[in-house]
């Protein structure tokens, strides 16, 4: 009897070590994912700020719970800016260094929101970027302006922060969820739809997308009509019901709002439907994490294009995204051979700071606002081989989104891609006229029609 | 936003495709039925079980090959595993808090689909993969005017039932589903007459394991798989509920009644569809605590 209690014993004690290693490894595997501990920076002789360093601060998806081409690509692309802007001459002569913790990123927003306060509280951060979740983003605009500190987009697109819920310090470096809405309803009325149904995931970004893409499509196709707004769950995998009830209107197209990988089950069932032959759609935001998904061509229906925020294809033949891009191969190609669309957000963001903190020889937000508001504040993004302008109403620069068609190249390393020829290009000042930009934000700063007029003329004259 | 549904394709396509869908449903649900009617144990580990069902048919299709043939070997193969998955839970963790408070059970049971998801995230490096789909014999649609539904729905269907029927017949046609029944009333008088009541436990959960394989092998078809998937248990524990704790026949019914609702709800109230089916619940539980076919406890 004692002998069989022992090996039951055993066995138990075997199957609770075998499940504790595999624990352990994984946490090993997600702290080595951060980034590398930020260096003590030598304070530069010129730095006129404090201790010699900028610093910032950011939580992001570290785990890569959508992919890692997503919070950890941020992470990448912020060490890259780092270390390239230290090596030559920082910012104002001050080194640049930041901090990077996980924002658990799902459902539990108030880890992401407790990360920010502590930041901020800590009084160690001269700016903040946003964090890789929605929910999150949605809040720290009141938090981090309580706190007298700029925030800067990151990776998550909300607009809000910067429409209804604007607030003085925040500023937005790439492009907004409203943006891609947007740019999808730019070109289905190129393509001539009067109606579309959509088909948006049941959460803050997907939502946000299919109401930029319905309001925008209804107001600028003369007797357009979105017949259907069908929202699936999150995690939702089995599609068919949702894609019978779309196409019971008989719709000219179908706009749907995926995010990475989770498109691919709809992929396939709607290939298997045969609709792809005759209906279009717009998949929703095709990032790599979404082409590294594909397995074969048969994977991508026909007829099938998604927009994106900062395809490499088309980043890569800017000025500063060409160089950035460059850099971030060289630190990272062997393993993450494409620089990722969040990858070029965290450029953009820390870019635009730098040229905050140059335009204003301050770290002090107010003064970064009140040069925005003058209309002619530019900073070098990776949207633009010019100049890129930012809206002095509600601080968003004046960055551009793409849809184009999906096709299959095996000659690339993530071989389902977009077809380069097929990019239909839209920015914000194409999308969001003066009239409209004031009737969304109430900037309390009262902005000149002078710098109003000085941004749209100039943004619209930049290639 | 308009009502869409106003042709006779339109109601029929949802009713059947719902079907085919309630259908997988009731695979991951006839486990956590099967399992709670013999062991009292709401086993939300189930979710981790039919994901690791999922990836593995993903794996071995990859490894072994895509064919008409090939698939019935994989599933089966994936579904074994899965089983045996079950039995190492089992006998290690799950055991012990058999006779732990409810609570206990849940956290225990709930734990370990997070663990499960958090190390296939790790294996695959956070994101989802595509799959093969159905096998070639499954590819193709029926299409109903403009709507279609796939043979995968059909074939889904068909394996519900079977399983149903199979699950009947062990439950009410073996000696083991006798033995089953009887650990259910009385499992120190079913020890007593020299029955190995654990090893019998351990059985029934390896079977519930081995569905939910079989459901994780099925759910291949649809294209695509993601660590998030498991959270389909949450819809499982929903048709279990409905159906009636522990009854295989409430199982079934509830998940083809879920499955249908989902689907009409796309027409009636395309923001909010899924709302319909916790509204069936709210409505069902109020009326019959015990759900349609639970038995009513004192």
């Amino acid at each position: 009897m004692e002998r069989r209690n022992l090996g039951r014993l055993t066995l138990r004690l075997a199957s609770v070590a075998l499940v504790a290693g595999m624990i352990a490894l994984g946490a090993t595997a997600i702290a080595s994912g951060n980034s590398k501990p930020v260096q003590k920076s030598a304070a530069a002789k010129k730095c006129p700020f404090h201790n010699g360093t900028i610093r910032w601060y950011m939580a992001e998806d570290l785990k890569a719970v959508i992919g890692p081409d997503i919070g950890p690509a941020g992470v990448r692309a912020a060490n890259v800016w780092r270390d390239y802007t230290n090596a030559h001459g920082g910012v104002l002569g001050c080194k640049v260094a930041y901090d990077v913790e996980d924002e658990a990123f799902g459902t539990d927003v108030t880890t992401c929101i407790r990360n920010y306060k502590n930041a901020l509280a800590s009084g160690k951060y001269d700016f903040f970027l946003g964090p890789t979740n929605s929910a999150c983003m949605l809040n720290l605009g009141a938090i981090i302006n309580a706190g007298g500190k700029p925030l800067i987009s990151g990776i998550a697109a909300d607009h809000e922060p910067f429409f209804n819920l604007f607030k003085p310090l925040n500023f937005h470096a790439s492009v907004s969820t409203f943006l891609e809405g947007r740019a999808a309803a730019v070109a289905a009325k190129k393509w001539g739809w009067k109606t579309a149904s959509i088909m948006v995931p049941n959460y803050a970004y997907g939502q946000d997308a299919g109401k930029a893409f319905t309001d925008y499509f209804e107001q600028i196709v003369p007797g357009g009509k979105v017949l259907t707004n069908q929202q699936p769950p999150f995690n939702e995998t089995d599609f068919s019901k949702y894609i019978n009830a779309m196409i019971a209107g008989h719709p000219d197209g179908i706009f749907t709002a995926f995010f990475g990988s989770f498109v691919v089950p709809f992929f396939k069932q709607w290939a298997a439907t045969g609709n792809d032959k005759t209906t279009r759609i717009i998949c929703g935001l095709g990032i790599l994490t979404t082409w590294q998904a594909m397995k074969s061509a048969s994977d991508i229906p026909q007829n099938t294009w998604c927009y994106d925020r900062a395809s490499y294809q088309l980043l890569e033949k800017t000025t500063i995204g060409a160089a950035l891009s460059a850099l971030y191969q060289k630190t990272y190609g062997k393993q993450w051979p494409l620089t990722s669309e969040f990858a070029f957000q965290i450029f953009s963001s820390l870019q635009m700071a730098k040229a905050l903190i140059e335009g204003t020889k301050s770290l002090d937000g107010h003064k970064w606002a009140k040069l925005v508001e003058t209309g002619r504040f530019t900073f070098k993004s990776p949207y633009h081989s010019g100049p890129t302008y930012v809206n002095p109403i509600n601080h968003m620069a004046d960055s551009c989104a793409s849809v184009g068609r999906v096709v299959w190249r095996p000659n690339v390393p993530y071989k389902a891609t977009y077809d380069p020829k097929s990019f239909i290009v839209t920015c914000m000042h194409n999308v969001l006229p003066e009239a409209q930009a004031k009737q969304l934000t109430h900037n309390p700063d009262k902005v000149s029609e002078r710098a109003i007029k000085y941004y749209y003329s100039h943004a619209k004259a930049v290639n | 936003m308009m009502v869409l549904g106003t042709t006779t394709e339109d109601y029929l396509t949802q009713v059947i495709d719902g079907l085919g869908s309630g259908a997988v449903l009731f695979l991951i649900a006839s486990g956590l039925t099967l399992i709670f009617g013999a062991l009292r144990v709401i086993n939300f580990a189930q979710g981790g079980l039919f994901l690791i069902g999922a990836y593995l048919t993903y794996s071995f299709q990859n490894e072994l090959g895509f064919s008409n043939a090939m698939f019935w070997v994989v599933v089966l193969l994936a579904s074994i595993a899965v089983a045996l998955c079950g039995l190492g839970l089992e006998v290690g963790f799950f055991r012990p808090i058999y006779k732990r408070n409810v609570l206990t059970q849940l956290l225990v049971t709930f734990g370990f689909a997070f663990v499960i998801t958090g190390l296939i995230r790790l294996e695959i490096t956070g994101g989802g993969t595509s799959t093969k789909g159905p096998p070639p014999f499954l590819s193709g649609h029926v299409n109903f005017g403009l709507q279609t539904v796939t043979y995968t729905k059909f074939f889904d269907m068909g394996m519900a039932i079977a399983v149903a029927v199979g699950l009947w017949a062990l439950m009410y046609r073996t000696g083991l589903g006798r033995m089953i029944r009887a650990a259910v009333s009385d499992p120190q008088l079913l020890a007593l007459s020299g029955v190995n009541v654990r090893l019998l436990y351990t059985g029934v959960f390896m079977i519930g394991a081995f569905l939910a394989g079989i459901a994780g092998g099925l759910f291949t078809f649809e294209g695509g798989i993601q660590p998030t998937n498991g959270d389909i248990i949450i819809d499982a524990f929903i048709v279990v509920v409905l159906g009636g704790l522990g009854s295989i026949k409430g199982a079934f019914i509830a998940a083809m009644l879920v499955g249908v609702f989902e689907g009409l709800g796309t027409l009636w109230l395309p923001e909010a569809n899924i709302a319909i089916v916790y509204a069936i619940l709210v409505v069902v539980l109020a009326i019959r605590p015990q759900g349609l076919f639970g038995a009513r406890t004192a």
